[in-house]
């Protein structure tokens, strides 16, 4: 092994494991969706069919006619949405389960936290699909828009955040196993990081 | 010995920005945006039918014989793959959703203009966004490359520049600035400790 690189592996022991573990969960969850989950379709219509109906749901006090058919959400006749599998939200819950798995915290948190935060992603899911619904009937000529691009910074900020929230609660198993690392970026005096205060 | 006019530049303008750092940063994310609106996006649509469409065109191997390569007037950042068989008119995007179609979309997207507006609200005198930008731009190269070999000769190419246009830049492009939120705050069990 170059010396760089071993260099780099005992200073930074702990990240180079985090982004290892990281990138092995969602290589195996890849293989494991596309092998098998995919072809066997359960999964997917499970959650499209739940996310549906929720949505249906929340939609109903606000469009009183509302009827969901099996993946379809009708706001009314003719104004419709159907939950593609690349619309459940699969991939998102995957992709925060992955990184809430590799960084250290310890189980005990991680088994709240997980359904914590699978269920935000899903009502953020749901609160996306009604949003899209009304955009739908309201203002169709930006649907194209707000479908492709609202939807990805909605669930990549609400993911973003919720791993923010993971490092800081998360706890460690090993708090004295920290190791020595390069020093901190620095920032002039006065900058204080806001998430996503934008 | 008299210190370089750059560094001397460089210095005066981390002061300034310094100073008032949150007004900077919205500053410096508004104009990420617009930078994106009216640069990026443009530049993504002439890769995509400049450089991609002709590369994979012009592939041919008995492999590549199979495919027809389609762009969608909906979606003009991305060039299909569709077999020969199921290509029937129909919308591209569609049969992509259906299966078996491959999607080649355009690097330096979404996932780049989000981390980067939060990059450089947060680090307004750190460059860190150009080494999101560069990532993006690495990745959006090779991964053109494993399209046109998963289009002309090697099929799980197809599921390697899948997993590397999602999962793999997804991850990177969320936990780069994560971790340097977290290094700069001096958060979390990753994070960097102090010189005592």
């Amino acid at each position: 092994m170059p010396d760089a690189a071993r260099s780099f592996l005992d200073t930074h022991r702990a990240l180079s494991l985090f982004l290892l573990k990281m990138a092995a969960i969602y290589a195996a969850w890849f293989v494991l969706y596309d092998l098998w989950l995919l072809p066997d379709g359960r999964l997917d219509a499970w959650l499209s069919t739940s996310v549906a109906s929720w949505t249906g749901a929340v939609l109903r006090p606000f469009y009183p006619g509302t009827l969901v058919d099996v993946r379809t959400v009708w706001a009314k006749p003719g104004i419709g949405i159907r939950i593609e599998n690349g619309c459940n939200g699969l991939s998102a819950l995957s992709l925060f389960i992955g990184f809430v798995v590799a960084y250290p915290g310890t189980w005990a948190r991680r088994a709240w936290f997980i359904p914590m935060g699978l269920a935000a992603i899903v009502l953020t899911n749901i609160a996306r699909c009604a949003l899209l619904l009304v955009v739908s009937d309201k203002w169709p000529e930006i649907f194209g828009e707000v479908h492709a691009l609202h939807a990805l910074f909605v669930f990549y900020l609400v993911i973003f955040a919720l791993w923010v929230l993971w490092a800081n609660v998360g706890g460690s198993p090993k708090p004295d196993a920290r190791p020595p690392s390069a020093t901190p970026p620095a920032e002039p005096s006065g900058t204080r990081p806001v998430l996503a205060g934008a | 010995m008299p210190e370089p006019a750059l560094a001397r530049h460089r210095t005066s303008a981390a002061q300034v920005i310094g100073r008032y750092p949150r007004l900077w940063g919205t500053l410096f994310m508004v104009a990420m945006l617009a930078a994106y609106i009216g640069l990026v996006r443009p530049a993504r649509l002439w890769t995509a039918e400049h450089v991609a469409l002709p590369l994979f065109e012009a592939v041919e191997t008995p492999r590549a014989a199979q495919y027809v390569i389609e762009r969608a007037p909906e979606r003009p950042d991305a060039v299909y793959a569709i077999p020969r068989a199921r290509a029937d008119g129909r919308d591209p995007r569609q049969l992509a959703r259906e299966g078996g179609t491959a999607e080649w979309s355009a690097p330096v997207g979404v996932l780049f203009v989000l981390p980067a507006m939060f990059l450089v609200f947060v680090f307004p005198t750190r460059p860190f966004w150009l080494v999101l930008l560069g990532y993006h731009l690495v990745v959006g190269a090779v991964s053109m490359g494993v399209f046109a070999v998963g289009l002309g000769w090697f099929e799980p190419a197809f599921q390697l520049y899948l997993f590397t246009r999602t999962y793999l830049t997804e991850s990177v492009s969320l936990v780069v600035p994560l971790l340097l939120y977290l290094a700069a705050k001096g958060a979390g069990p990753l994070a960097p400790t102090r010189p005592a």
